[in-house]
Order: structure tokens, then C-alpha cells, then sequence
């Protein structure tokens, strides 16, 4: 990005390598959108694009440039031709901030994946001529910047997404239910998070979401020792959200830590189902070029459903 | 539990070594910094019950295995309490053998024996406890003979099977004068035995005085039985009970009765043993079929050369071979009769009074007369009549019986026949008519008492002795005599025949050999009617001469370990005897060490002489004294008995060290089992994937939290 970035050219999340690839498959929305302007995504108004929709009769006030004559011509009957509206969206990436984003066993943290994720996703929105917003959450919003479609508006999503640091407890479901009954117009909403919560609160705060018709696109954000569990030794767990800390032999516990583990992805994997999310579980040793190209190709092959 | 290396238990407190490693283990630990810990605190919840329990059960294991292996190092010997009975190398292991022959006796034909098997376990279980010291005393020299390892016991001849029946009496005493001598800090008594009632003689005076000998000992004494006490059904015991040489026409026979025993108590007598009898370079066979638990072939007669009749022989009497072997074999001896001489003794006509010499001499006449009628014409019978003062003085080695009825014996008499009974002469004592305090052999004369009416004998002994029934079984009619007048006597004494007023008629008192007997009363019209109603006095006398000429006879009948034979052993016994100075050389049977010659089933002859020596007729009785009375005859003693089996092959004291280490392989695959990751576990047993999803309780505290 060095055309956009002049003063602050150094945004280390964001790879022009890997923003030029992407940048050859559009961000799209699973479901209709109802934007301001014109845009590359399915709007459940008709309007004036070039995909035909159906036909209609003409009743009173109809604009009559839209009347098709051919059809009066053979019928001599009024028909209305009407066509799919594309119109742009409302990209909302709310970014985990909490303590437990920090961690990562792999040379990067969870929260330096998230900056990728979110920074690439935000420009790829924002090029494509789609709103973008960010909000940072802990233990309550952190940092809200509300969708815009101006490029500056970007900067200062970079911005937070760079200022954001991984502290303090997480209250990522009563953030969902927040920002569901704030954001009032229809918005693919971005989860980037560990999920470290109880299902049950996800499952709520994503059926709120669902409720107000948000796209919703979940990257679930684990590190491979999170999932092995492969410790040794005697450890002393400091919790990294500031929880009491908890001494324990791994090898004792490993084979509950795992059990409860797999309950806790099975239950998890269940929700998304049930709610129609786009659930990513993203493990912080992959490309996140990658895992970015699976999400948009995964979501232009879904184009048009309503 | 005992071991052989107990300083080894030392190490005992490095049980707790697993606890220690997982104590300094807790100390080692880590700190990092964890963002899934919902999953941490779920699975901490989870590891309360069951995985708490699995790890005290892991540590359990290690530490058990821990204790496996220092136990198995220190050698553990099983049957503890027998181990600590001779555990203390320091001890003195004294073994006591029965060598009787109920102790050849195996589990099947060929097997072990009882003794062979008693001296291998012993001596294995001697050399695994370590002893240091072991004597040995064996049931024939009853002396102690120190071995130079316990293995010895397997191989020295003085454990080898005799025919001599055991003296456990003797046998303790011998243990206990040899553990007070050698002032150990410690004794143990193994005793081998098959507990037979004639071996353990419990009726013996001397138990009671062993016990408090022991009891009273400065050292620890533990006493260890090991009882062989399994019974043989099918065994059977051969005995000659009588060879003689008889007449018929110009020709003898000899007249064997042979008794065959079965050691069952019940059972149908069925089958025919075939029964061989050697005499000579001659053998013949005769088949006898059983009858109940004995059967006798009685008289059965075999024609014997003129000339080899003119002197003595021998012969053997076998059945097949059985169970037991010892008591296969008997031996006898057979020869012509010899003389039936009897002294008469009486009064000193200086001291006796006129009237009392009348009726001295009536009852005189009347013994002489009865002793001299032999039973069979065939027979020679010499009667001597004799006062007490010249007994002294005469050769006394072929008179059969000694009627007595004067003073007893004083001074040089009274040596001349305490010698001539301790041969194997037979006395019978009647009352003079002034009886004196004077004592012989613990019986003294009371004073005269008369009885009118008459008193006739209420009960006699018709099962043994002297009023014993006939052959045929008819009784005596000892209840027919009429007693007129009796003399008290004073002393010990088994009563043969007993008054209404319970005063005996006729006593035996106690001898080693031979026999004594005290008559209450004489054959004199005054005092009785046994001259006139002579059946019975005539049976008493003959009966008598017929004992003591197996004494005097060239051809004898004896008991193995009787003092017959003087050998070393039987002086070690203090069972030698002047008669028993000859030397007797060894013809037939089994060869034996020359020092227990008496004590092994053969035929022995000196000067012309021959001696037919085989197991006591007890031996063959299968009577066991019973556990608890063997306990009783311990009791306040530190004593344990351990029931053994012939041919058995385990050993009473083994290591037991292997068991251990299964323990540690045991504890070790168990704690590996529990180790086990748990998934592998959840593969192994499906059901534990029907869990239901769980949920957590961090996440559930933090939401309360919120609300």
C-alpha cells in the first residue's frame, strides 16, 4: 500500500504481495445488502444493473423509461422490466483484543494474525468500494470506528488495527449483542477471536446477529499448541486475561484438557451450523494468504444467494 | 516373614522414593503463560474423581514395586513361622529321627519313603535357613552326632531305616542334655516322626520331666514336628508269631504261625497274598487268603531233615512287596528245645518255723511238681529246689524260671536275680510265711490276711500275660479259684488278677527284660486251692518256663533294639546288659553298620547259637497318637507341627523371592495400564465417547459473574 500510506508507510500486517493477489477475487457478500451507493453486491431492491430480474406490470407512476415496448408491442399489455440492484456493503471487523490474543507458540501472536486478517480484509473492502469499519474489543469496546466508504476512513481502521493491543479480560459476546442492536443497516460482520467462551453466549450473540440479518464471518484463531497440549513438565498456566493462575501436570490432565477440547470445537462446530456463519478455524502456523483466498473464494462461489 | 538377608530391610524407607520423585517433580515445574485455560480449569474438574484415584493407585503401584524389590533382594522364605523357628543361624539345629520301620513306609510302591523324604526336606530346609551347627540324633544310638552341613543328613548311615521302633522320650532327652551342653544362645528341635503311638510312648513318665526341662532352659528352645503321619491302606505286615520244632514219627516238622496284617482299620479282606518262605537254599510258596485286618496261618508245617533238626536254623518269611518294605521280611529261628529248668526257692529251713515249713513244703512240692510236667511228652523239664542263701552261687544261664517263695532277695541274691532277669529270666515271687520289709524292684510283702469265706478272683487280664485265654480263646477259669488267705503287697505293679476287695491276686511289676511276678497267696490247701483247681497255677508256670527259655534257647526270637546284641549302639542306649557281651555275628538280612547290629531285621549267631532279630510287634500296629495329644505333650513349649506327606516334593522352607519379583512385573504393568494417555483408553472401552458434551465452568462462573 504505498500509494495510500505516504506518512506511514511501514504497516507491517499488511504484505502488497499478498493484497495484489487477493485483490483478484471481489469480497463478497453471502446475503443482500442494502447500501448508499452502487456496488458489486446484491441488493434485495431491483435497480438499474445489467442482470435482468423480472418482469412486472406497470401501474401508475411507474417510470416509463423502464416500460418495455417489444413486450406492449406483442401483448399490448404494460410491462415493467426491473433489474437486480448491486449496491456496496458495510464491512464491520470486530478484532478480539483481549489478554489471550497475545499468546502464540508458532513466532506469532494471535493478535498479529488478526491484524492480517483484519488489515487485508479492510483494504480489500475498501478498494472495492465498500464501507469499513473496526471495532476493537476486550472487556467492553476498546476502539469503535463505525463502516465508511472513504479511503481516509481506512487509515484510521489501520490505525486501530495497529494500536490494538492484547490486555484485559474478553466480553466478546455482550460486545456482539451491542454492536447487533448498533449497527442498523445489514453489514458483514468480521469475527476475528479465539472464541474462548462459553458456545451457549456464542450461540447467542450470533443468533442476535443472524436476527438483523448480518452476514457473519468467523475466523477462529488457534494456536497449534493450544490443540496438542504437548507440555512435559509441572506448569504453572498464568492466565493471560488475568484469571488466578493454575498449577497442574500435564500429564495428568492432558487427556481432560483434550476431551474437553474436542466438546468444546464439537459445540462450536454446531452452532456455526445451526446459525449459517462462516466459521474459519484458522491455526496461527498457516499463510494467512491462504486462509484469506479460501474465504473470498469460498464466498464469490455463494454469490447470489438471497 | 523371615529373611535370609534381613539387613537388606534397611532399605525398606526407599518405598517412598516415588513420592519424593513426585514431590521434587511438583518443584520442577514451568511457567507459561496460557490463553485456553476454560479448557485447563474444565479438565482440572474432570481429574477430581476417578483420575484422582488413578493417580493414588499409580502411585501405590511404584511404590509397591519399590517394596517388591527390596523384599525379593532379602531373600523372603515362605512358611514364616517355620522360618522363624530356624531362622537364627546362631542356633543349634538339633534333628531327632525316626528311623522306626513304619518310617520306610512310601506313597506308592517305589516311592519315596517317609524317612527319606523327612531327610531330604529336612536338609533342605536346614541349608536354605543357613544353620550353622546341626547334630543329628537318629532313634537308634540316641546320641548326638555333629554333621559338617545339614546335606549330610542324606547320607550318613546313622539315617538310614532300622528296624528298632523309636524312643521319642529318649529321643528329647538326648536334645535337651545336648543343648544344655553345648550352652547355644538358641536351640531348634526338628522332629521327624510318623507320630506311632509305640515311638511316642505318651503314657511315659519321662514326658512330664522334658517338658519342665525345657520350659526351665536359659536358651530359646523351638520344637518342630514334622509329621508323616499319612496312612497305607494297602500295606501289608508279615510276622512269624511262632517256629516250632516239632516230632512226627521218625521225622520233624516245623510249625510256623504266620500272621498277616493290613494296616486299614477297614475293609473287605479279600485277595490271596502269596506268602514265600525260605529256609535254606528251599523256598515255598503258600497263598493265604485275608480275613479281616489280620489273618494267621496257623501250624502251617514243613518237613525239616532228621539231621538238620538235630541243630538249629533260621529261615525268612516274605510277601510281596507293598508300601512299606520294612515289614515285608521276618526272620526266625528255630532249633530244638532246650531243657525246661526250674528253680524252686525257699525258705532256710533254719529261719522258717516247724509249722510254716509243713506248709512250705506243701506249696514247694506242688510248684516243683507242676514245673516238671512239661506240655508235651517230648519234652524235657528238670526242677531244681533251692534255698534263697545258695542262689548266689549257682549258674543261672539256663534256667528258664525262677519260682520264689522265700524273703525276697538280698544282697548277692538279690544281684543274681536282678541279673538273671535282666537276660530275659522269668521270676515269680510267692509269700513266705514271715514276710519281712524288705524291698525288690519296688515290691515289698504286707502281712498275711485270711478270708473267710473264701474270695474268688472278680477280673484278670485273659487278653495278655501270664492268665492269658488259650489259642482257642477258651478264657482260664481264674474265677473259679477259691482264696483263702493273701498277703498284702506293697509297691508299683500292674495287677494280672484281682479279689473282691480289690486286693491283687497276681502283680507284674516292672522290668526292663524278662518278667516278675508277684503271686498274693500260695498253692497250700490253707492259703488256696490252685493245686486242687491246678489248671490255672500249671498255665501260670508253664507259661512263665516258656518266656524265659526264649531266653536260654539256642534258637531265639528278639526285637530289634532289644539289648540282645551288645553293640555300641545299645550301650549308648543304656540298654546293654551282661548277657548282651557276646558277640554276635551277622548271617542273614539286610547288611547294617556293625554298631546298630541289633537294631536291623537279620539273623545273628554266636557259639551255636542263633538270633532271629525283627521289628517289635507294635510296629506293625498303625496306631497314631493324635495331633492334639502331640500338642498336649508340648504344651507351654514353643512348638509348631507341620503335617508332611511321603514323596512330597516341595520343600517346608523355600525362598520365595520370585513371587516378589511377579509382584514388581505385576505392579509395573498395572502402573503402565494407568498411565496410559487416555484417548488410548477411550479406544479401549467405547462407551466412554457416549459422554455428553460438557460444559465450563469457568466460562459459567465468568457469566454468573457478569449477571
Amino acid at each position: 500500500m504505498p500509494g495510500q500510506f505516504t506518512d506511514r508507510p511501514n504497516r507491517t500486517f499488511l504484505d502488497s504481495g499478498v493484497l495484489s493477489r487477493l485483490s483478484a477475487v471481489p469480497l463478497l457478500s453471502r446475503r443482500p445488502m442494502i447500501g448508499g451507493v452502487s456496488g458489486r453486491h446484491v441488493s434485495p431492491h431491483r435497480g438499474s444493473s445489467v442482470e435482468f430480474a423480472e418482469y412486472r406490470k406497470y401501474v401508475p407512476g411507474d417510470d416509463l423509461r423502464r416500460l418495455d415496448w417489444r413486450v406492449y408491442g406483442r401483448t399490448d399489455r404494460h410491462y415493467v422490466k426491473e433489474y437486480e440492484a448491486d449496491t456496496n456493503l458495510r464491512c464491520c471487523l470486530v478484532v478480539d483484543s483481549s489478554g489471550s490474543m497475545g499468546y502464540g507458540s508458532t513466532g506469532i501472536t494471535r493478535m498479529e494474525y488478526a491484524r492480517r486478517l483484519a488489515g487485508t480484509l479492510g483494504f480489500l473492502a475498501c478498494r472495492q468500494g465498500d464501507a469499513v469499519g473496526i471495532s476493537c474489543v476486550a472487556d467492553a469496546i476498546v476502539r469503535h470506528l463505525p463502516p465508511r466508504r472513504n479511503p481516509a476512513h481506512l487509515r484510521l481502521v489501520l490505525d486501530a488495527l495497529e494500536q490494538a493491543k492484547p490486555e484485559g479480560a474478553s466480553r466478546l459476546p455482550q460486545v456482539l449483542h451491542e454492536l447487533a442492536e448498533t449497527i442498523r443497516q445489514r453489514a458483514l460482520i468480521v469475527i476475528v477471536s479465539d472464541l474462548f467462551m462459553d458456545p451457549e453466549e456464542l450461540a447467542s450473540c450470533f443468533g442476535h446477529l443472524r436476527f438483523r440479518r448480518h452476514d457473519v464471518a468467523v475466523f477462529h484463531l488457534l494456536d497449534p499448541q493450544e490443540l496438542a497440549f504437548d507440555f512435559r513438565r509441572p506448569t504453572r498456566f498464568l492466565d493471560m486475561e488475568g484469571g488466578s493462575p493454575l498449577f497442574a501436570d500435564p500429564l495428568d490432565i492432558a487427556d481432560r484438557y483434550q476431551q474437553s477440547l474436542d466438546t468444546y470445537l464439537a459445540s462450536l462446530k454446531q452452532i456455526v451450523l445451526e446459525q449459517g456463519i462462516d466459521y474459519h478455524r484458522t491455526l496461527l502456523d498457516e499463510d494467512y494468504e491462504k486462509v484469506l483466498a479460501r474465504f473470498l473464494v469460498s464466498r464469490a462461489s455463494g454469490k447470489g444467494r438471497r | 516373614m523371615t529373611f535370609l538377608q534381613p539387613w537388606l530391610l534397611l532399605t525398606l524407607p526407599l518405598v517412598a522414593l516415588p513420592v519424593i520423585i513426585h514431590l521434587i517433580n511438583q518443584q520442577r515445574f514451568q511457567s507459561v503463560e496460557w490463553a485456553a485455560m476454560m479448557f485447563l480449569l474444565s479438565a482440572k474438574a474432570l481429574s477430581r474423581g476417578y483420575s484422582r484415584l488413578r493417580q493414588w493407585l499409580i502411585m501405590l503401584l511404584r511404590m509397591l514395586a519399590v517394596a517388591a524389590v527390596i523384599l525379593a533382594v532379602s531373600r523372603p522364605l515362605s512358611q514364616g513361622w517355620l522360618a522363624a523357628a530356624g531362622g537364627d543361624r546362631s542356633a543349634t539345629s538339633i534333628v531327632l529321627l525316626d528311623r522306626s520301620p513304619s518310617m520306610s513306609q512310601a506313597s506308592g510302591a517305589g516311592g519315596e519313603s517317609k524317612l527319606m523324604t523327612a531327610r531330604r526336606q529336612v536338609a533342605a530346609a536346614l541349608e536354605t535357613l543357613g544353620a550353622s551347627r546341626v547334630v543329628l540324633i537318629d532313634s537308634v544310638s540316641c546320641t548326638p552326632q555333629e554333621l559338617v552341613s545339614p546335606r549330610e543328613i542324606e547320607h550318613v548311615l546313622q539315617a538310614e531305616p532300622a528296624a528298632a521302633a523309636a524312643d521319642l522320650p529318649l529321643l528329647l532327652q538326648a536334645a535337651c542334655d545336648q543343648i544344655g551342653a553345648t550352652k547355644s544362645a538358641a536351640g531348634t528341635i526338628w522332629i521327624c516322626s510318623d507320630q506311632r503311638a509305640n515311638d511316642w510312648k505318651v503314657s511315659d513318665a519321662a514326658w512330664p520331666a522334658i517338658r519342665e526341662t525345657l520350659a526351665k532352659m536359659p536358651q530359646s528352645v523351638r520344637l518342630t514336628l514334622l509329621a508323616y503321619t499319612e496312612p497305607s491302606d494297602d500295606n501289608l505286615a508279615v510276622r512269624v508269631t511262632q517256629a516250632v520244632l516239632e516230632p512226627r514219627g521218625k521225622t520233624w516238622e516245623l510249625l510256623l504261625d504266620i500272621a498277616i496284617r493290613r494296616q486299614a482299620e477297614a475293609g473287605p479282606g479279600t485277595g490271596r497274598v502269596p506268602v514265600q518262605i525260605e529256609l535254606g537254599p528251599a523256598r515255598s510258596t503258600v497263598e493265604v487268603e485275608l480275613t479281616g485286618r489280620e489273618t494267621v496261618l496257623a501250624r502251617h508245617a514243613i518237613p525239616i531233615d532228621a539231621a538238620a533238626a538235630q541243630a538249629n536254623g533260621w529261615g525268612r518269611v516274605s510277601i510281596p512287596a507293598d508300601n512299606n518294605p520294612a515289614d515285608n521280611d521276618f526272620y526266625f529261628a528255630f532249633g530244638t528245645p532246650p531243657v525246661r529248668r526250674t528253680l524252686v526257692v525257699m525258705e532256710d529251713s533254719q529261719v522258717a518255723s516247724r509249722a510254716a515249713s509243713d506248709a512250705e513244703q506243701q506249696a514247694t512240692r506242688t510248684l516243683a511238681l507242676i514245673a516238671g510236667i512239661p506240655p508235651d511228652k517230648r519234652l524235657q523239664a528238670k526242677v531244681e529246689t533251692v534255698t534263697a542263701e545258695s542262689l548266689a552261687a549257682m549258674p543261672l544261664d539256663d534256667v528258664a524260671v525262677i519260682l520264689w517263695q522265700a524273703a525276697l532277695p538280698e544282697a548277692d541274691a538279690a544281684g543274681a536275680v536282678s541279673r538273671f532277669v535282666s537276660r530275659g529270666g522269668q521270676m515269680i515271687f510267692l509269700p513266705p510265711e514271715s514276710p519281712s520289709s524288705m524291698a525288690f524292684n519296688g515290691i515289698a510283702w504286707e502281712t498275711w490276711e485270711e478270708h473267710s469265706p473264701p474270695l474268688r478272683p472278680v477280673s484278670w487280664r485273659a487278653d495278655e500275660g501270664l492268665l492269658a485265654a488259650t489259642l482257642t480263646g477258651a478264657a482260664l477259669p481264674v474265677g473259679d479259684l477259691e482264696i483263702r488267705r493273701t498277703c498284702g503287697i506293697a509297691g508299683e505293679g500292674t495287677p494280672l488278677a484281682v479279689l473282691p476287695d480289690g486286693r491283687p491276686l497276681l502283680v507284674r511289676a516292672a522290668s526292663d527284660r524278662g518278667g516278675v511276678y508277684i503271686l498274693a497267696t500260695t498253692p497250700a490247701l490253707r492259703d488256696s486251692d490252685l493245686a486242687a483247681n491246678g489248671v490255672v497255677l500249671y498255665a501260670v508256670v508253664q507259661r512263665a518256663i516258656d518266656a524265659g527259655l526264649a531266653a536260654v534257647g539256642n534258637a531265639r526270637q528278639a526285637d530289634a533294639g532289644e539289648n540282645v546284641i551288645g553293640t555300641t549302639a545299645a550301650r549308648q542306649r543304656g540298654r546293654s546288659s551282661a548277657a548282651g557281651q557276646e558277640e554276635w555275628r551277622h548271617i542273614a538280612g539286610p547288611v547294617a553298620a556293625s554298631t546298630e547290629a541289633g537294631f536291623h531285621a537279620g539273623v545273628y549267631a554266636s557259639q551255636g547259637r542263633l538270633l532271629a532279630v525283627n521289628r517289635p510287634a507294635a510296629e506293625d500296629a498303625a496306631e497314631v497318637v493324635a495331633d492334639a495329644q502331640v500338642e498336649s505333650l508340648f504344651q507351654g513349649l514353643t512348638f509348631n507341627r507341620f503335617q508332611q506327606k511321603a514323596g512330597g516334593l516341595g520343600s517346608i522352607v523355600e525362598e520365595v523371592w520370585r513371587l516378589f519379583l511377579i509382584a514388581v512385573v505385576v505392579a509395573l504393568v498395572l502402573e503402565g495400564l494407568l498411565c496410559l494417555p487416555r484417548r488410548l483408553s477411550d479406544r479401549l472401552s467405547p462407551k466412554s465417547s457416549d459422554r455428553p458434551p460438557q460444559k465450563f465452568p469457568a466460562a459459567q462462573r465468568a457469566r454468573e459473574a457478569a449477571a
